[in-house]
């Protein structure tokens, strides 16, 4: 491919919009150093998105048709590093890491990657979506996964595994009655877990139904969500960047996992409300244009594997801002591409790469199109 | 880059009802290449791209575009919807209701409250404990808890088992009643601690709080040179406060949370700062020859009751001091029990006239001038020499005496002569060179600078009174620094007391003083910080006497003095050793005279006469004893007993055994 169609192909807006939270992300990092007055996030999270930036356009480099021959093999591989995992030490009472020496490995982010694309290989097939014992391939390729990382324990990945399958199945053309039946099935399996869930994860939920606004902080439950509010509210709708409020009560700012998790609360204690919607209008843009370079591919597994690759980053988003603001239960999950952290962020990164991968290879029909067949036979 | 032509699975023939892929209809790259107008033409035109925009994003497109739009329709709906959700909901927190979340931050108040940092360890130069920290607990009551009657013979028993005033603290607590805190008594012992415990107090009103303790336990050892914490850890005196910032180290912070009415409800466990704790301090000095020291000291009190004493150890060629004692002396465990004048540390601390044993020093300025030769022969004028006025006297009348009898026999006029060939001056700029008249920069508070009055107001009389010792002061620091060079062959070092450049220049030190944030502690890095020490450990050389002229005034000149001088009275057993004694008159307060009543009486010496390895300076000031009570008396056998013990402990080879032993 030359460098002029390159160029002329790559949605730039998807670039911009990922540059932009990149960049809104540092800013919520630089505050979280400043009001935590400790060890700075800032510089490690500029090498991580240096280095991100090289996966990025690796990923672009191989044609994503021939990725879909691995897509299965990779599956495979990433199932068995689900299983390593429990004979590997625990960390902070996990079994969700690899040690690779100079950093830790979490293989459920491959897991989603290599989720993704084997279940986009595997739609492709129209035959598939159209009958109900077809859809029990997908699911199980769903929950065996998610029932390992469930064990690690890691509630939060698991759970963005099932509205990348819906999407997909969604996109892929699953019949109207059919998803609504997967619907039915998941509402039918909340109880199944709530019954499995931990006391910690049960008490996340509650603390979620009885939340007060405002008030002074609650000591034992419900305290994350409590200074997570207050801390987006203290800055109030301009933000502390524009009013320049002091911090005259460290302790009215203190956010765990601020600069991670959290980050979002950062960014609008920081920016205020323009802060905080711009950084949802720049997801909206990433994901609106996503979507188009979905509509735009007319080669299944690619557009299957974008559509699971939005719905995967797109759910993130709304858990975590959700969690954030109180609509969520808060579950340990990133805002991709805005959190401190090189796992996270180098996973989407090869993520939005292999998208680009996509968009730059639509597979422009030339000749003629399918639907005239049907238009002339129909 | 090139596809490969496309190899997409499924029917070869287009299904009804499929939205994807008959093979045919993807294209490769190349194929896309061939046609590059058209594939232009169909993307650009804004017909065209709606079409594949239409077509491509219905998946079901059977019952035409308008059944196909359904899934994107829901795809944007739910999308928006949520979107809107979440934006509706910040709107909320962050400005219609933001006031409500955020003002109950100022209904809680936090306040910081320092975690102490331990301070660090003096040590000497093998690694023994001078100084050290333990924790101990200190006792504090709540006395809006304590009810005046009822509680009466509690505090009463408290009192007692933690050894304070009952009255007064009963006292304190009806004074304070509003207030929720008073130290019953800081730093209790652990048999007070059990004591205390023991009495099983309510919880809320009585508590303990762990306090760092500065301990000493050597004792009395080198009390002056360590000095001591206060009761708040400030170092007064000594290392302790010199190196204060050092040793102290810099406090942590911790956060509390309290309510509206000041009750601590929250600690937070993780502190704000962390303390940084003292660094240890090391110094030059041998624990063993200390102790030497003093017991040289403790022996010369007793038998001469001098108003005060002073001795040092110092090693010639690194100049480093090896021990320095003072009399009277305390117990820095017990600072408030210390007699008068007890923490002066007299090495720096006290000026004395040095009387005779300056004498060596201006013997070799006055060769190294080439005014005077080795072999010269003095008329020393049968004891009496007329200067201006004044007449000056010898001990003991001589006549013709070489240069070497002039410093053994310690003749008056004889030096007197070598003053004035050597002119004022040359006499001045012998002191100042050997250091005389400025600090030695000793790491020590109160160092003094001697006096050395400016050539401008030197007189005849001068010539005659400084080669003999007076009309200028000195510390006993500066005057066996100066003879410290004549023993290490005429280099001129700046002494040293610690060795904690060592550590502070540790790589990769966490709590060295480098790697504290510059813009808090600025004070701390700049002003005692590695710098400054780093200049002090850089040894300060410079030649001020010829090599030769100083071994030989050690070799031939002040071994002599200790054969058949005035410092026979100090021959060592083992060690050819040199010496010089020393006797001056002090002036009397009342007359500004000199006076034969009050005497200042020193002995320097070193041993082994080659190759010195060490220096003894011990000065007795006023000794009250009958007697004759010379240098060579007085001072000479006690400086000469430490000498030997120092040697023998640092086991230096003897260069006398069968010199004496015969």
């Amino acid at each position: 491919m030359n460098a002029l169609l390159w160029i002329r192909r790559l949605p730039w807006s998807i670039v911009l919009a990922a540059g932009l939270l990149m960049l809104a992300g540092l800013s919520g990092i630089a505050r979280g150093d400043a009001l935590s007055g400790g060890s700075s996030f800032l510089s490690r999270q500029v090498v991580w998105i240096l280095l991100s930036i090289p996966v990025m356009l690796v990923a672009t480099i191989v044609p994503y048709r021939r990725l879909r021959w691995f897509s299965y093999p990779l599956f495979a591989v990433s199932l068995v590093l689900l299983v390593l995992v429990y004979f590997l030490p625990a960390r902070n009472g996990a079994h969700r890491w690899i040690p690779l020496g100079v950093a830790w490995f979490q293989p459920s982010e491959l897991a989603k990657l290599t989720f993704m694309m084997a279940l986009a290989h595997y739609l492709m097939h129209r035959k598939h979506t159209f009958r109900l014992t077809g859809l029990l391939i997908p699911f199980v390729m769903t929950l065996v996964p998610v029932g390992l990382i469930l064990r690690e324990p890691d509630l939060g990945t698991s759970l963005v595994f099932f509205p990348v399958l819906f999407s997909m199945l969604f996109a892929a053309g699953a019949r109207p009655q059919h998803l609504l039946l997967v619907i039915v099935l998941g509402v039918a399996m909340l109880p199944v877990l709530w019954l499995g869930m931990s006391a910690e994860q049960k008490s996340r939920v509650v603390t979620l139904m009885v939340q007060a606004d405002g008030g002074t902080a609650p000591k034992g439950d419900g305290y994350h969500l409590h200074q997570s509010k207050q801390v987006l509210a203290l800055g109030g709708a301009w933000g502390s960047e524009r009013t320049g409020m002091p911090v005259d009560d460290p302790m009215a700012w203190h956010l765990p996992a601020g600069r991670t998790d959290f980050v979002f609360c950062l960014i609008g204690e920081r920016w205020g409300l323009p802060g905080t919607l711009g950084l949802l209008f720049l997801f909206l843009l990433l994901f609106g244009r996503g979507l188009l370079v979905a509509a735009a591919t007319r080669e299944p597994f690619g557009r299957l594997m974008v559509v699971g690759i939005v719905a995967l980053l797109a759910s993130q988003c709304i858990i975590n801002t959700g969690m954030t603001v109180g609509l969520m239960p808060i579950t340990g999950m990133t805002l991709p591409l805005v959190s401190y952290g090189g796992s996270s962020l180098l996973a989407t990164s090869a993520m939005l790469g292999l998208l680009l991968n996509v968009a730059l290879r639509p597979g422009y029909e030339i000749t003629s199109e399918p639907f005239r067949f049907d238009v002339g036979q129909g | 880059m090139t596809d490969r032509p496309a190899q997409a699975p499924g029917p070869q023939k287009p299904v009804r009802r499929s939205g994807f892929a008959p093979g045919k209809v993807f294209r490769t790259e190349a194929a896309h290449r061939r046609l590059p107008e058209n594939a232009t033409q169909q993307t650009s035109s804004p017909a065209a791209s709606a079409t594949v925009r239409s077509r491509s994003a219905g998946v079901q497109p059977a019952g035409g575009n308008s059944t196909g739009d359904w899934r994107r329709l829901v795809v944007v709906v739910g999308v928006l919807m949520v979107w809107s959700v979440i934006g509706g909901r910040l709107v909320q927190l962050q400005w219609l209701d933001s006031e409500r979340f955020a003002v109950r931050a100022n209904s809680q108040r936090t306040f910081t409250e320092a975690v102490p940092a331990r301070p660090g360890d003096i040590i000497d130069r093998h690694g023994r404990l001078l100084a050290t920290t333990v924790t101990s607990r200190s006792l504090f009551v709540d006395p809006s808890r304590i009810e005046p009657g009822e509680d009466e013979q509690l505090v009463r028993q408290v009192a007692e088992a933690a050894g304070a005033d009952a009255d007064r603290l009963l006292q304190q607590i009806a004074a304070s009643r509003d207030r929720r805190f008073l130290w019953v008594r800081r730093r209790l012992s652990p048999e007070q601690t059990a004591a205390v415990q023991a009495l099983k107090l309510p919880r809320p009103a009585w508590g303990f709080r762990e306090e760092y303790l500065r301990r000493y336990p050597q004792g009395r050892l080198a009390a002056q040179m360590l000095g001591f914490r206060d009761i708040d850890g400030v170092g007064r005196g000594g290392i302790e406060q010199h190196e204060d910032r050092l040793l102290r180290g810099r406090d942590g912070q911790r956060v509390l949370i309290r309510d509206a009415r000041g009750r601590v409800i929250e600690v937070q466990t993780d502190a704000v700062r962390a303390p940084h704790h003292g660094e240890a301090v090391i110094l030059t000095v041998d624990g063993v020859l200390q102790l030497f020291a003093e017991r040289a000291l403790d022996s010369l009190q007793e038998e001469w009751e001098p108003k005060s004493s002073c001795a040092i150890v110092l090693d010639p060629h690194s100049c480093e001091i090896l021990a320095a004692a003072s009399r009277p002396t305390l117990d820095p465990n017990n600072p408030g029990e210390a007699p008068d004048g007890a923490w002066l540390n007299r090495m720096v601390s006290i000026l004395f006239e040095p009387g005779s044993t300056i004498k060596p020093l201006f013997v070799a300025a006055a060769l190294d001038r080439g005014v005077l030769q080795r072999d010269d022969v003095l008329n020393c004028e049968n004891g009496a020499w007329r200067m201006g006025r004044r007449i000056l006297h010898d001990h003991h009348p001589m006549g013709q005496l070489s240069v070497t009898d002039v410093v053994v026999k310690s003749s008056n006029i004889g030096m007197a002569k070598i003053g004035v060939r050597l002119t004022n001056e040359g006499l001045y700029r012998t002191l100042s060179d050997l250091g005389f008249g400025r600090r030695t920069g000793l790491p020590l508070p109160g160092e003094l600078t001697g006096t050395v009055r400016p050539l401008a107001e030197w007189t005849l009389y001068s010539t005659g009174s400084v080669p003999m010792g007076h009309e200028f002061s000195v510390t006993p620091l500066q005057l066996i620094t100066a003879h410290a060079a004549l023993a290490a062959g005429g280099r001129l070092l700046r002494p040293r007391l610690t060795r904690s450049e060592i550590e502070l220049r540790r790589p990769g030190s966490p709590e060295s003083l480098q790697d504290l944030p510059q813009e808090e502690d600025d004070g701390l890095a700049a002003d005692n910080g590695a710098q400054v020490l780093a200049a002090i450990a850089a040894p300060v050389v410079s030649r001020q006497i010829r090599a030769e002229t100083a071994s030989w005034l050690v070799e031939e000149v002040m071994t002599e003095v200790v054969n058949r001088g005035t410092g026979r009275r100090a021959k060592l057993r083992d060690y050819t050793s040199f010496g010089k004694t020393g006797t001056s008159q002090k002036t009397d307060p009342e007359t500004g005279r000199y006076t034969s009543e009050k005497l200042v009486t020193s002995y320097i010496c070193g041993a082994p006469a080659k190759n010195p390895r060490l220096l003894v300076l011990v000065v007795a000031d006023e000794p009250a004893a009958n007697g004759p009570r010379g240098g060579g008396t007085v001072a000479a056998p006690t400086a000469a007993r430490l000498l030997h013990r120092c040697l023998v402990h640092l086991r230096v080879p003897p260069d006398r055994v069968t010199a004496d032993r015969r």
